[in-house]
């Protein structure tokens, strides 16, 4: 896996690439991802969630946002607002009035915090040695499948898929129980958000308030 | 009495030891090496010694490892196979990493079943102060969060979500760990650490436990190291600390016993250069070193291993009097030569036993067993000599050039210089009271008995700063006649405990309260509750797509359902977590209901106290250091009352300037003791406190020696010579042991029974010089 990584580095850095067929490079993963991962992405988003042990499905809305420090934050408006900071490898919920929320230690949801996180910032590459990706690129655009290779994520996941023209425009999930969770990127805007920016700030602030407060 | 008389009372006395000693072979020898077991038990407090006893037991038998691994995959794998690894073993009793996931279910199913009558603390103040909309609020979150699980399932049942609230508020206190697929997991500095707790079936002190544990996880880990894995393994637990402590303390008895033999050998071959005073003396020994083990197994019913090593010392003092014995001049007939060192000896043993007795009047066990075993061992090897050895014919001589070497040194403490040497001699004891008056005291602990390997030690302060783990020594024992006020004692102690942790005194605390309320309490959560699933929060619910709105009355009525669901301390105790937390649980003991509260990470151990009546704090350790300390204060009064009984019982036989002159021997050789300790930066303690009460018992008997022989001879100073040179060497070998406490008295005889050895010819000749002209 590792030697197979280096030599697409290699090739990459020695042009190798345009030796491959023309109508390839328009399909690959890695442009893709770079495609995804060009533009400070930042969008409203509308959520729709079907779970099998509730009769009706969830409808949600809100904002997101990749801002340049690599933090994604996903704010849901409605029903009810409530704030999620994704960083590497951390995460941070703020509820309804802005307080922390305090999440329980957990290393399955810091993994889909982080799976989430990739797959928005289009850091596809490092999702490769937990699952098979499959692609199709046709004139609409691209979509990409993900399915789990045996590993904590397939007793949670059945698939993603992910699709787009230039950006990401729909997500679907499909979770191993049967629960299906749709979200469309509606709106995509250019410029920062400047009423999201301050949650960066707060989620930093609260890496102190967590470790005081660690004890119930 | 007659020769005939005595050997037949020898071998009577021989046959007896040997009947003894092969029934106690027969039956199996037990060998203690549980340092608690050195320690006195309370006769005060029989109810929280008895709790410690099970406390200390259930956590002796516990192993804690942690996996480290650079790779988390790795990590998880390699604990597995430490798992499967010691499950294997006869002696384990559990082996685990977290949580095994039918486990997880049946824990899950516990808080599903109990979800109203367990409440967080925040919860419980949100639910006072009416603050119900953080309850709908958190589920909706949860919900419509992009990716929410298994916890959708929950809602029909639990539409609060209550049972994973609670359960996420416990493990949100526990520092570090994270449940990662059934596995606990830590990581810290890029390196992932899988905790593995394993339970021994039987004592953390069996060397077979021992060997089987230790040998199973070696194996592991050159898996793990042929296969190039990179995983390392840091482990704590009784057991490993138990079985370098038994390899020390065995290591030290074969170090101490033999060099003392060789050393002996060696100095009789030199005096003698015959097969026969050899074979006599290695008999006296013998006979000393057996009687000693066995009638302290007889009266305690097992040995000590430090017992063992300390005893092991007893070789070079069991051997002086046959030293005495053999030095009498030649030609003497065998009778003659008993009755010549006949007083001496007794008296030197009479002094020695009366050293040893100030063992016995401490009430620590340890203690006792090591008077005991010398006792019994001096007076078997005097009985030998007295006995046995005059009906044994003896023609060897003694090798001239020794007596040519001790003639010299005679001579010149007979010159005028010995009076001028022996005042300045007085004025170590002044230095010495000046010197300690002046250096700070240190108190001595249980800590004194244990010799620690460094790398477990380091081992377990690295596994600390990574888990919080339960301290071994301290707790809080709770108590209540019924096991409902016992239930109550452990609540009202949670606002005390919290002030502790909030204040930083501790890290945190296990208490099995948070699980298993009382019944009081479990009446007051369910109507806590009963506010929230009759408050608007059902609507939000509702309202927000989660449940249906003409289900709210469903809701309601299961709540009112649930309300024969209580919490029985079966129940807690049969699930997965009471069952881990076990040692937390102590039951009924002597009609009373007891707990215990763990305490994690004591920064400020003085802080520390009983929070009510019922919730008393335990510290073993310093009430062992407060009892040392008693015992050092009286052990020094009484060595003053020992030297004024020798003083009496000298005034008898002697005269006053004779008396005075043969114990200042021992005042000085204490004197310089106390400075040597000071130089080596040793601080005074109890066990170097009574290492002076041999140095008195002992270094008199040099005095002794040569004021019971008419004039100073080559021959008595050889007799003192050979054994305070085997004295010293013996207790000087203790000076090596890992174990503080006996390296403490191996330190203090080095120096005491030195100072006896060189100052016996000076006091010696000064005291026949007064006989004469008396």
């Amino acid at each position: 896996m590792k030697i197979v990584n280096s030599l697409l580095i290699l090739s990459f850095l020695f042009g190798a690439n345009a030796v491959i067929g023309a109508s390839a490079s328009t399909c690959q993963i890695k442009q893709i991802s770079q495609k995804i991962a060009k533009s400070e992405l930042h969008s409203d988003f509308i959520q729709t969630k079907e779970i099998k042990a509730l009769s009706r499905p969830l409808i949600s809305r809100g904002k997101i946002w990749l801002s340049p420090s690599n933090k994604l934050i996903w704010q849901v408006s409605s029903p009810l607002k409530s704030t999620m900071v994704i960083g590497a490898g951390e995460m941070y919920q703020f509820d309804k009035n802005d307080l922390p929320v305090e999440i329980p230690p957990n290393a399955i949801a810091n993994e889909i915090s982080t799976l989430f996180f990739n797959l928005l910032s289009g850091n596809l590459e490092s999702l490769k040695s937990h699952f098979t990706i499959t692609k199709q690129c046709n004139e609409m655009g691209w979509s990409i499948k993900l399915s789990p290779i045996k590993n904590e994520f397939s007793k949670l996941l059945k698939t993603i898929e992910l699709t787009g023209q230039v950006h990401i425009e729909s997500i679907l999930f499909e979770e191993s129980r049967g629960d299906l969770t749709k979200i469309r990127l509606t709106a995509l805007k250019e410029q920062a958000p400047q009423v999201l920016e301050k949650y960066l700030e707060v989620s930093r602030l609260d890496k102190k308030h967590s470790k005081e407060s660690r004890l119930e | 009495m007659n020769n005939k008389f005595g050997l037949l009372a020898w071998c009577v006395g021989m046959a007896l030891l040997v009947a003894l000693a092969s029934s106690l072979f027969r039956n199996g020898v037990n060998i203690e090496s549980n340092i608690l077991k050195l320690l006195p038990s309370s006769q005060q407090d029989p109810f929280s010694e008895q709790a410690f006893e099970q406390f200390s037991q259930q956590s002796m038998q516990r192993l804690v490892f942690l996996v480290a691994n650079k790779s988390r995959v790795k990590a998880k794998k390699s604990a597995e196979q430490l798992v499967e690894k010691i499950k294997s073993l006869d002696d384990i009793q559990s082996a685990s990493f977290g949580m095994s996931s039918s486990e997880q279910k049946v824990q899950g199913l516990f808080s599903y079943l109990y979800r109203h009558r367990l409440v967080s603390k925040n919860d419980e103040k949100l639910l006072n102060e009416k603050k119900f909309d953080d309850f709908s609020d958190r589920v909706i979150q949860q919900l419509y969060s992009p990716l929410s699980g298994s916890l959708a399932e929950l809602i029909p049942k639990d539409p609060f979500l209550l049972s994973y609230r609670f359960t996420s508020s416990i493990s949100n206190s526990e520092r570090n760990l994270r449940l990662d697929e059934g596995f606990l997991i830590a990581k810290v500095n890029d390196v992932y650490y899988v905790l593995v707790t394993a339970t021994l079936k039987r004592s953390a002190f069996s060397p077979e436990v021992q060997q089987k544990v230790l040998s199973a996880i070696g194996e592991v880990e050159s898996d793990w190291h042929n296969a190039s894995v990179g995983t390392k393994l840091l482990r704590t637990g009784a057991v490993f600390f138990a079985s370098h402590a038994q390899e020390t303390a065995r290591n030290e008895v074969s170090t101490i016993g033999v060099g003392s033999l060789i050393l002996v050998i060696a100095l009789v071959s030199l005096a003698f250069l015959s097969i026969k005073p050899l074979l006599l003396v290695t008999t006296t020994i013998f006979v000393g070193v057996c009687s000693g083990f066995v009638t302290v197994h007889y009266l305690f019913g097992s040995v000590h291993l430090l017992t063992i090593v300390f005893g092991a010392s007893l070789i070079g003092v069991a051997v002086d009097y046959s030293f005495h014995y053999f030095s009498v001049e030649q030609g003497s007939e065998t009778r003659s030569r008993l009755s010549k060192v006949f007083p001496a000896i007794t008296l030197g043993l009479i002094s020695s036993v009366i050293g040893y007795l100030s063992l016995l009047t401490t009430p620590f066990p340890g203690l006792q067993q090591m008077a005991t075993f010398c006792i019994s061992g001096l007076v078997a090897a005097y009985l030998t000599v007295v006995l046995l050895l005059p009906s044994i014919p003896l023609k060897s001589r003694i090798q001239g050039h020794v007596l040519l070497v001790c003639d010299k040194i005679i001579n010149f403490a007979q010159s005028g210089v010995t009076k001028r040497i022996w005042l300045m001699t007085l004025l170590i004891p002044a230095v010495a009271l000046v010197t300690f008056y002046s250096s700070p005291q240190e108190s001595s602990d249980i800590r004194q008995f244990q010799n620690s390997s460094v790398e477990l030690t380091q081992q377990q302060q690295a596994i600390q700063s990574i888990l919080l783990t339960p301290a071994a020594n301290q707790f809080y024992l709770v108590k209540g006649k019924t096991l409902e006020e016992m239930l109550e004692s452990l609540e009202n102690a949670v606002p005390a405990l919290d002030r502790l942790v909030e204040s930083g005194v501790i890290e945190g605390y296990q208490s099995i309260s948070q699980w298993l309320p009382s019944l009081r309490r479990q009446q007051q959560v369910y109507q806590l509750y009963q506010r929230l699933y009759q408050s608007d929060a059902l609507i939000n619910l509702a309202n927000t797509g989660i449940i249906e709105e003409k289900d709210i009355d469903k809701f309601r009525r299961d709540f009112a359902e649930t309300k024969s669901q209580i919490i029985s301390s079966e129940n807690w105790l049969s699930s997965p977590l009471g069952k881990s937390l076990s040692y937390l649980w102590l039951g009924d003991i002597n009609q009373q209901y007891a707990a215990i509260i763990s305490i994690e990470g004591i920064n400020q151990l003085e802080k520390l106290e009983d929070i009510d009546a019922n919730v008393v704090f335990v510290d073993k350790v310093s009430r062992i250091s407060e009892l040392f300390q008693i015992y050092e204060t009286r052990a020094s009064w009484l060595l003053l009352v020992a030297l004024v009984l020798i003083f009496t019982l000298l005034s008898f036989r002697y005269p006053v300037v004779k008396a005075l002159l043969i114990i200042s021997s021992p005042v000085i050789a204490i004197a310089s003791a106390l400075l040597g300790l000071f130089l080596f930066n040793i601080p005074l303690s109890l066990f170097n406190t009574l290492a002076l009460f041999l140095v008195i018992g002992i270094g008199i008997d040099y005095g002794l020696f040569f004021a019971e022989s008419r004039e100073a001879s080559a021959n008595t100073l050889l007799a003192v010579v050979l054994s305070a040179m085997t004295t010293l060497f013996s207790f000087g070998l203790l000076a090596l042991s890992e174990t503080p406490a006996i390296h403490a008295f191996g330190v203090t005889m080095l120096f005491g029974i030195g100072t006896s050895l060189v100052l016996s010819p000076v006091i010696g000749s000064l005291v026949i010089k007064l006989g004469k002209h008396t």
